[in-house]
């Protein structure tokens, strides 16, 4: 709670004093009488005294699972619950950082008498995430606005956005798989449906598999091997440390955004090829989700990326330092031996682009998906784009695969990379 | 994202109050014409400082309001004239500052109508009854002698000391 002058009537009591002593001088009674209205305002201003409103506060929310871009009506009620009138109050709902109003206002300005109502709405467009209510700002006044008194009055509510995983085109993956039957081509010759090799006969091989042209021509039986196809252990790795939330224009989504958009729609693409999937962000508190399939694995893959702090659309102002190298050493850790890294990361500092690499030389193949956050119009934002360029050069030299993700959708992008990768 | 602030303008309704009042204040002058011109000026910087939302204007019009009613005391305006001078002078300022800090904080997209209605009847009244305190001391005691404004002096001192304290 603060209470502090206004000041607002600095000077009046310079005017009165002036216009009574030039009425004196000049016998003019009309400037006393004018003085004197003055001194009505300043025994008023002196009198007077904000008050300390006891308000009951209500505020509803009239969605219960909107979907993103959904508008979603806000009400607050407000009733003077004290026994004075409140001659000057004014209200500010505190509306949360990921959430756009998109109609009407959160702030009122009223008087309410003992017992009074008065009741304010707003719009916001519902953003995926979890969005707390917790403040609203409460500023009561004196009737000559004299003193004001500030405070925050708690009350919380929540609206929760959980919108559901869309689907991308397949992101290629890299050769790393696990020994489960799946849908990434391998160099093992086995059973499968494409060609790979012609070997000897051995005992005990299926009589099916014998190329009995080549064994007719040569004399010799052999043996068709087909390329094996097994599935990949995957984990998608969503870098939202605060730098990420970097984005091209100040209105555009952030890099974090996209990344999360990204990471959704290729944890279902892979989790629908049959392989196994896990999820993580790169943040100073991350909640594993460990690779894995099925139903339940999904549901909670969605509500992780949408409610998650990890994966939420503004920064968190709590969070705490991300140390990547820890963060890669705890990784490490974790990670199933077979698994394959999936890091979304708009690439806008070197660190991650060592730990990508790191990564990637402990074993666990890595593809960067990176939402391009640059900008070309001003030399400075010239350079930051030459170098994540150069970043994402010595990415690609290192053996990485690097998915360069503009403007354009994520599978343009994925068809793209994935002839140079 | 997030509550774009306040739309930093003064809502309609304190400009009209603020502007009309202090129009009446500079026809209350009218009989002296410097005095008047003076009020006019204020009117016109309290009606700019408002709509262009500047601080810096709205302060100049509490000063150039001032010195309307003071110059027009001066130099000879009657009694009532510039006791209703002050206090339309004092009522205007007081709701154009009024409007402007709302719109600073609360903003004109938002509802504020009642609030703004609130504080110019308060301010009218205490004004009011001040006016016709004064006034009606200053006929009863079948006014224009010099004592009678010293007394009147004193008794706006007595009270500016009651309201300093």
């Amino acid at each position: 709670m603060r209470r502090f002058e206004t000041n607002r009537w600095a000077g009046l009591v310079g005017v009165v004093l002036l216009s009574a002593g030039i009425g004196v001088v000049l016998r003019e009674p009309g400037l006393v009488v004018a003085a004197t209205v003055g001194v009505g305002y300043l025994t008023a201003i002196a009198v007077g005294s904000a008050p300390i409103a006891s308000l009951s506060i209500d505020r509803r929310i009239d969605a219960d699972d909107p979907d993103p871009g959904d508008p979603v009506g806000v009400t607050v009620a407000v009733t003077n619950d004290g026994e004075s009138t409140l001659y000057d109050l004014r209200l500010v709902d505190g509306v949360p950082p990921g959430l756009e109003v998109c109609d009407g206002s959160p702030r009122c300005g009223t008087a309410l008498s003992p017992g009074d109502t008065v009741r304010f709405s707003y719009t916001v467009r519902a953003a995926r995430g979890r969005h707390e209510w917790t403040d609203v700002d409460v500023v009561t006044r004196d009737p000559t606005g004299a003193e004001e008194l500030k405070r925050a009055v708690e009350v919380e509510s929540t609206l929760r956005c959980v919108p559901p995983l869309g689907r991308t085109t397949d992101l290629p993956l890299r050769g790393l798989t696990s020994r489960y039957t799946g849908r990434v081509p391998t160099d093992v010759g086995g059973a499968g449906a494409e060609f790979y090799a012609l070997r000897e006969y051995r005992h005990g091989d299926p009589l099916r598999r014998v190329d009995w042209n080549r064994t007719a021509r040569t004399g010799e039986l052999t043996t068709l091997q087909l390329r094996e196809e097994r599935a990949a252990t995957v984990v998608l790795v969503v870098d939202s440390r605060e730098s990420a939330y970097v984005a091209a224009e100040p209105d555009a989504e952030n890099a974090v955004e996209r990344s999360v958009d990204a990471a959704g729609r290729t944890f279902l693409a892979l989790l629908e090829n049959g392989d196994r999937v896990g999820l993580v962000g790169l943040c100073s508190d991350p909640r594993w989700l460990p690779p894995g399939a099925g139903a339940d694995h999904r549901a909670r893959a969605r509500e992780l990326l949408a409610t998650d702090p990890a994966f939420a659309p503004t920064p968190i102002e709590t969070a705490g330092r991300v140390y990547v190298n820890g963060w890669v050493r705890r990784a490490r850790k974790r990670l199933p031996a077979d698994a394959q890294l999936i890091l979304f990361s708009p690439l806008c500092d070197d660190t991650i682009a060592r730990a990508a690499r790191r990564l990637d030389a402990h074993g666990h193949l890595v593809t960067v998906v990176s939402p391009d956050p640059t900008a070309r119009d001003t030399p400075g934002r010239e350079m930051a784009w030459i170098e994540r360029r150069l970043r994402l050069g010595r990415l690609r030299s290192a053996g990485i695969r690097v998915v360069d993700w503009g403007d354009e959708p994520l599978a343009v992008a994925v068809s793209r990379g994935s002839g140079s990768g | 994202m997030t509550d774009p602030g306040p739309i930093r303008r003064s809502p309609p309704l304190s400009i009209g109050l603020a502007v009309g009042t202090g129009g009446l204040a500079t026809v209350a002058l009218a009989s002296v014409p410097v005095a008047a011109g003076i009020g006019a000026v204020g009117v016109a910087l309290l009606a700019a400082g408002l709509f262009g939302h500047s601080r810096r204007l709205l302060e100049l019009s509490a000063l150039a309001l001032g010195a309307g009613v003071v110059s027009g005391g001066a130099l000879g305006a009657t009694v009532p004239a510039t006791a209703f001078a002050a206090l339309c002078a004092i009522v205007a300022w007081d709701v154009a500052d009024h409007g402007f800090e709302l719109g600073a904080q609360i903003g004109r997209n938002a509802e504020t109508r009642r609030n703004e209605l609130t504080h110019a009847g308060g301010s009218l009244v205490v004004g009011a009854l001040t006016a016709a305190v004064a006034y009606g001391t200053f006929v009863g005691m079948a006014g224009g002698q010099p004592i009678t404004a010293l007394v009147f002096l004193l008794c706006g001192a007595v009270a500016l000391v009651l309201a300093l304290s």
